[in-house]
């Protein structure tokens, strides 16, 4: 009876970084590409596979994951590659004109609504087969048509129809650092900003700004591939549910891992940081790393995978919380000491308006995947800083709607058809976002109360 | 005179004689053919040898009358029974032999050579060789008498007439030693090869316990006035131990809970069995027994037991096993496992009373649907700490026992369960009331907007304060402990030295979990109803009606204020815990981003500066004054 969890990919991103992680889990609980367990893999190490598959009559595993695409290049190539076999066909489900949503969240939306019934057939059947199911993941983009705008009308109606369950988001956001050639970017961003702010409970923020930054500056890597990004992204899904996946005496369900890191309802996106990365290791022959090292580097910047620049802003961003998932080779009486030493150096700035502390959750590691490192670590951090992304998306937004750009596209669906005023109550919800995160700064958060507070 | 000769001889064998003694007292009804007149110094003479005669047969009656079959049933004297007396009249039989033996080689001389002339002078002079053993014998046994001993004692008492220097017949008396030492060798004997103490007069220092339970192995015990001076303390205990041991094993073999005398020497000292019994037969023969040689006999047996049990633990892992279980599920390390088994529980307050039956099929419900082992279901068992038969129990006072393969009862007692069971109990009413709080944070999910909504943040509160606490005590007690316990296990080459390592682990953990005061502890459930109450409240839609739901809440937000409150007394008590640096650390995690300490306590430090204040200006602080008063408090501040 574990807590499952269901997993959405929607649109070409989603499918692409949903792909990577399965691969990962597959990896890490010894399973192959067609969902047989690896001989090596049979006598069970403690894991729970249940968490994110289930097992078929004739025993092998199958992913509790539903592929959503409105254009079959991305699910073609994931169901011609070798693991093809791993996924219920069932559950795979391709818009049958396969035309797309043209990278339009509008489009993406009106196409979700056409075909609720036959999605939510697949989600409704994959829900039931769980025995307590705890949530859905969701992974996906918020800048194109699919995922953008179908993972909105989805996650809108997942919230009503499973009130009782969590959902939590991977939410890849675009990369400022290259010229997109999705014009509407920041229409798509916005209005699925919205969603996310209101249906979501967790959204975990992969910026695509920072994953490149980091691939580039970090790795050496040029030209970063999607493979490459992806394979970061990856990284961070399988960990941060690793202590779902491998349980222990804590952090056992998804509710005690998020919920602590939720200290005010709205507040729930969080950036997340992976140390040490994998070029690292040739650290690994010289360096003995600890667990301090790796609570400490997590705190640095450089490995946050948001790109945020606390350093130059003049607000007193901090943090609302801070989970540390630290696996490997740990001597946990290093744990307390390693954070009292980073308390005592009083660099890292928590809210004054309520209590706050790094949590750290010590997590197994498969033992199938060898790394180069004796620990390792993932922070998921609710920081206020994130709100600069969000004003990123409302200042492109601005820009664009100022010179009312590309809005024909948008018209063209019955939404946008009559007025733009879901994008106003977008835009003023992502405002009230940024407001709150720049209140959650103050010492007066508590007292603090959204302008023309906007009822669901 | 030397026609006498072969009458004193007779005398001197113990038998009475009236003719010598009337003619020593020199009785004239007594005549006779032959009568003898005797000058004075043959009459001393005679007297001498009367006397020793008559030294001689006060032992030779013991000797006879205890040889006599119905006085060995004789309860009145009962310090004149049993197997180490015999031993000794036994023991006086021997020494005395040379005496004897003198006396036939005299008569022997006598009859071999009638022409010889014995001198009575001469043969007093030998007999009387033989006198200070005989006193020496008499004095013992006049002691014996005297302080009634019995048993052992009377072991004690000849071990340390033996043991004091300067005495002539130390020889002739260590005979007598060696076969009261010979009993207790054959009752050590007997002991260690199958558990049994033969003992029919109770005089072995050493007596088994009959209790109710087989399950209870502290079969044997110590009855230290019967100890002799040269079994230390610490030896007799091991003594003790072993049989224990012999005991379990015995038990553990065969699952009959009948009596069990099997000899498993073989099975437990291996191929060192004959050696063992050999140097413990050998004692007796040892020229100059000391405690010294008894205590190594003892220990050879002790090691090789040790030895063998050290194996059994780690044979097939099995102290790993047995820890993992500990650790599992009386420490809550499956906490996959308890958030299921605790969802199935009602309401873990320090008052309800639970079926113990409805527990136990909990647990077993849980195990199945977590495809536990089926043989989990047998491992643990689920009582009350106040009363082993009792079918319900509150929370607080539950006990789970654990099956233990051999020879880890040594290590899983009764009472090192019962404190597991205590800990238990204290992180599962956590681990349910976090549950809960998380269950509340889904429910209220939907509710998103009500911004700041008062109870939204009492939530995060109470949650932050039950996350914190349970944090600690799995992260930084248990799993620090459970790290160190590892660790130095690595290095323990003995069971005893292993048994030590698990207890001050288990004490450990109690200690930082706050088990040993009452006062936190009693605090800390407190706490934990309230929160239980305030998660009640939150998912009964009528609850609001309730006239204590009101009460509940405001109890609660009481403990986040400065105002006096269960929070702030409980984390002053534990700020002053300096005998374990551990407690700290609780503080330390709560109070991460200092908002904790300055949100409940300002008010104390305040009122320590109004105090301090009050005593060095009484004059200048009235009641009234508190504006002045703040000020001052915040100059004092600031300063």
């Amino acid at each position: 009876m574990p807590c499952e969890m269901i997993t959405v990919q929607l649109g070409q991103c989603g499918n692409q970084i949903g792909f990577e992680f399965w691969k990962k889990l597959c990896a890490e609980h010894g399973i192959n590409p067609e969902g047989v367990l690896e001989p090596f893999a049979t006598e069970g190490v403690g894991d729970r596979k249940d968490v994110f598959f289930y097992q078929a009559d004739d025993n092998h595993y199958v992913p509790r994951a539903v592929l959503l695409d409105l254009e079959p290049r991305v699910i073609h190539s994931i169901m011609s590659s070798n693991y093809s076999k791993l996924y219920n066909p069932e559950n795979v489900y391709l818009s049958k004109h396969g035309g797309g949503a043209g990278n339009n969240w509008a489009s993406g939306f009106s196409q979700g609504e056409r075909l609720q019934e036959e999605v939510f057939d697949i989600l409704d059947r994959e829900a039931e087969g769980g025995d307590s199911l705890q949530g859905f993941v969701l992974c996906h983009s918020i800048a194109g048509g699919t995922g953008s705008g179908m993972g909105s009308f989805i996650l809108e109606h997942l919230t009503d129809r499973y009130p009782k369950k969590i959902i939590e988001t991977y939410s890849v956001f675009p990369n400022q650092d290259e010229i997109s050639d999705v014009v509407v970017q920041p229409y798509n961003s916005l209005l699925t900003l919205k969603r996310l702010a209101q249906s979501a409970d967790c959204v975990v923020v992969l910026d695509n700004t920072a994953l490149n930054r980091i691939a580039t500056d970090r790795l050496h890597i040029e030209n970063p591939s999607f493979a490459q990004i992806n394979s970061l992204v990856s990284t961070i899904m399988s960990v941060s549910t690793a202590t779902l996946r491998y349980p222990s005496y804590m952090n056992n369900d998804l509710v005690g891992l998020i919920g602590p890191l939720i200290p005010s309802p709205r507040l729930h996106f969080l950036m997340t940081g992976y140390t040490p990365l994998t070029t690292d290791h040739e650290d690994a022959n010289i360096r003995k790393t600890t667990v301090f090292d790796v609570m400490r580097r997590l705190l640095q910047p450089k490995n946050m995978m948001v790109s945020t620049a606390q350093e130059r802003s003049t607000i007193p961003h901090c943090y609302l919380s801070i989970l540390n998932i630290i696996q490997g080779d740990v001597d946990p009486t290093q744990v307390y000491k390693s954070l009292q030493r980073i308390r005592e150096r009083k660099t890292v700035n928590f809210i004054n308006w309520g209590p706050s502390s790094i949590q750290v959750a010590l997590s197994k590691k498969s033992p199938y995947v060898p790394t180069a490192h004796r620990v390792s670590g993932l922070m998921l951090a609710n920081h206020t800083s994130i709100s600069q992304l969000f004003q990123r998306v409302l200042d492109q937004y601005d820009k664009l709607r100022h010179r009312e750009a590309f809005l024909d596209q948008f018209r063209k669906q019955n939404m946008f058809k009559d007025d733009l005023c879901e994008m106003d109550d977008s835009r003023a919800v992502v405002q009230n976002l940024v407001d709150e995160y720049l209140e959650a700064t103050k010492d007066t958060y508590l007292q603090w109360q959204p302008k023309n507070a906007v009822n669901n | 005179m030397e026609c006498l000769i072969p009458d004193i001889l007779f005398t001197l064998l113990g038998h009475k004689s009236e003719v010598l003694q009337c003619i020593v007292d020199n009785d004239s009804n007594f005549t006779d053919d032959e009568y003898i007149i005797l000058n004075t110094e043959d009459r001393q003479l005679l007297k001498s040898f009367l006397q020793l005669a008559e030294e001689y047969q006060k032992l030779n009656t013991v000797i006879i009358t205890f040889n006599r079959l119905e006085s060995i049933y004789r309860e009145s004297e009962s310090n004149r029974q049993g197997l180490y007396f015999e031993a000794f009249v036994n023991g006086m039989l021997i020494a005395l032999k040379p005496y004897r033996n003198c006396i036939n080689d005299i008569e022997k001389d006598l009859s071999n050579n009638q022409e010889n002339k014995c001198l009575l002078a001469e043969t007093l002079r030998k007999v009387e060789q033989h006198k200070p053993l005989i006193i020496a014998i008499i004095n013992i046994l006049d002691q014996i008498e005297l302080s009634q001993l019995y048993g052992g004692q009377i072991l004690n008492l000849m071990h340390e007439v033996v043991s004091m220097k300067f005495m002539d017949d130390k020889v002739q008396l260590y005979l007598i030693f060696k076969q009261c030492l010979q009993v207790l060798i054959s009752q050590l004997n007997t002991f260690f090869s199958r558990g049994v103490i033969f003992d029919p007069h109770r005089e072995f220092f050493i007596e088994s316990q009959y209790s109710t339970s087989t399950k209870e192995f502290k079969q044997f015990s110590l009855l230290p006035s019967l100890m002799p001076s040269f079994v230390p303390l610490s030896t007799a205990s091991k003594i003790t131990r072993i049989g224990d041991v012999i005991k379990s094993l015995q038990h553990s073999n065969d699952q009959l809970p009948l009596i069990n005398y099997k000899d498993i020497s073989i099975q437990l000292y291996g191929h060192k069995r004959d050696e063992l019994f050999s140097s413990l037969l050998n004692l007796v023969n040892v020229p100059l027994f000391t405690k010294n040689e008894f205590v190594q006999v003892i220990d050879k047996f002790y090691d090789v037991v040790d030895e063998y049990m050290l194996k059994a633990s780690f044979n097939n892992d099995s102290f790993a096993y047995h820890m993992k279980l500990v650790r599992d599920f009386y420490l809550l390390g499956n906490g996959e496992f308890y958030k299921h088994f605790l969802n199935k529980m009602c309401s873990l307050s320090m008052k309800s009373e639970h079926s113990l039956r409805a527990v136990k099929v909990a647990f077993n419900n849980t195990a199945q649907d977590l495809k536990l082992h089926k043989s989990m279901n047998q491992v643990f068992g689920f009582s009350s700490l106040e009363d082993d038969e009792a079918d319900e129990t509150t929370w607080t006072k539950i006990k789970i026992t654990f099956e233990t393969t051999w020879p880890l009862q040594f290590i899983f007692t009764s009472s090192v369960q019962k404190n597991y069971s205590k800990l238990f109990a204290f992180l599962s009413r956590i681990k349910r009331v976090q549950t809960n709080l998380h269950e509340i944070w889904i429910e209220k999910k939907s509710k998103h907007f009500e911004v700041n909504g008062h109870n939204d943040q009492l939530k995060t509160k109470l949650s932050y304060l039950i996350d914190t606490l349970y944090s600690y005590l799995q992260l930084d007690v248990i799993e620090d402990e459970y790290f160190l316990l590892l660790e130095k296990l690595t290095n323990a080459n003995d069971f005893q030295t292993i048994k030590h390592i698990h207890d001050m682990f288990q004490t450990n953990i109690m200690r930082d979990s706050f088990l040993f005061m009452e006062e936190v502890y009693i605090a800390f459930n407190r706490i934990l109803d309230m929160c239980e109450n305030y998660c009640r409240y939150m998912t009964d839609i009528t609850a609001a009606l309730n006239p204590q739901y009101k009460q509940c809440f405001e109890e609660l937000n009481l403990l986040f204020t400065k105002k006096p409150n269960k929070l702030i007394s409980l984390i002053n008590i534990i700020q002053e815990i300096h005998v374990t640096p551990k407690p700290n650390q609780f503080i330390v995690r709560l109070n991460y981003n200092n908002w904790f300490l300055r949100t409940i306590s300002n008010t104390c430090k305040y009122i320590i500066i109004i105090n301090i204040l009050h005593f060095f200006l009484p004059g200048v602080i009235q009641n009234k004054n508190t504006k002045r008063l703040k000020t001052n408090y915040v100059n004092i501040r600031n300063y």
